[in-house]
């Protein structure tokens, strides 16, 4: 996938571990951990407004787009 | 909904009694093939040609060949013979030898086949009810098995066809060489005992391999929707 969410290092930049955003967040450390793994498919809006309430960020300090070619 | 939430179990098991009842009827095929051999023949009691026996309809074609009839109580009158139409009756217990000996080939290899496919049948049936009793449907294992099913269903007419094929090649070549005359023309036309052609079974199959690929789709929409977070 050529968008990736940077989840770690804006965890890593806030110090909160994945529990504790998985807590804020209501969704399980499962789900957290396949966005954090980049594995994940779709990001619902609703996810997406959590995070970035909880992280203190914007969408765009979440996703990057990573041109491949 | 209660119903719908026991009906896979109760399949399940159904199912699975079916298999079990597939193994026991292999089973008793087995004894029942090797107490054949050593019993002497004349204990197997003989019975009647019944139209049930019926290999195929039998139409013999010769020179036109005139009768002259003779009745106590009617005139005298001709009739011309042309062709002659009838029943071919026969199965292992036949009195010829050669038509036992092929009846009997081939109702065993029919019941071999039919024995086998009905095993794989209700396994494959058990084993997609297991999954849906646990909440598996839209699964890789699923999606195997009813493309299996519908593979196996086509595969089983093939074969039948196939066994049907060589034994009316074989009756054929005997009524050719051992019933027909020079100069008489045969034509055959073969009952379901020897072709047993289901087009139920062959759109059976072909509608299981259409739902093998909805399977297929739906496991690819879990999938995408299990990583959608």
């Amino acid at each position: 996938m050529p968008i990736r969410l940077n989840l770690d290092r804006i965890m890593l930049e806030r110090k909160m571990s994945l529990t504790e955003l998985a807590e804020r967040v209501d969704i399980t450390l499962a789900n957290l951990s396949i966005l954090k793994t980049n594995k994940a498919k779709a990001v619902r809006f609703s996810t997406l407004e959590a995070l970035c309430r909880e992280l203190k960020c914007q969408p765009g300090d979440l996703l990057e787009f990573v041109d491949k070619d | 909904m209660k119903i719908s939430n026991k009906l896979p179990g109760n399949l399940r098991f159904l199912f699975g009694f079916l298999r079990g009842l597939m193994i026991f009827c292999a089973v008793v095929f087995v004894l029942s093939v090797i107490l054949s051999f050593l019993l002497p023949s004349q204990t197997v009691a003989q019975r009647p040609l019944t139209s049930w026996d019926t290999l195929a309809e039998v139409t013999l074609t010769f020179e036109p060949v005139s009768y002259r009839l003779q009745a106590t109580k009617a005139p005298a009158g001709e009739v011309e013979l042309a062709k002659i139409r009838g029943k071919f009756l026969g199965n292992s217990r036949s009195a010829d030898a050669e038509i036992a000996s092929l009846s009997r080939w081939h109702f065993f290899l029919r019941l071999v086949v039919d024995l086998a496919f009905l095993y794989v049948l209700f396994d494959l049936l058990w084993r997609l009810c297991r999954n849906v009793e646990k909440g598996e449907v839209f699964s890789e294992s699923n999606t195997h098995h009813v493309r299996n099913l519908g593979l196996m269903i086509l595969v089983y007419q093939a074969v039948g066809c196939a066994a049907g094929f060589w034994y009316a090649r074989m009756i054929e070549g005997f009524l050719l060489h051992r019933v027909v005359a020079e100069g008489v023309k045969l034509k055959l036309h073969w009952g379901m005992e020897v072709f047993p052609v289901s087009l139920d079974l062959i759109v059976t199959g072909l509608l299981l391999l259409a739902l093998s690929e909805v399977f297929r789709q739906g496991l690819a929409l879990k999938k995408e929707n299990e990583l959608t977070v």
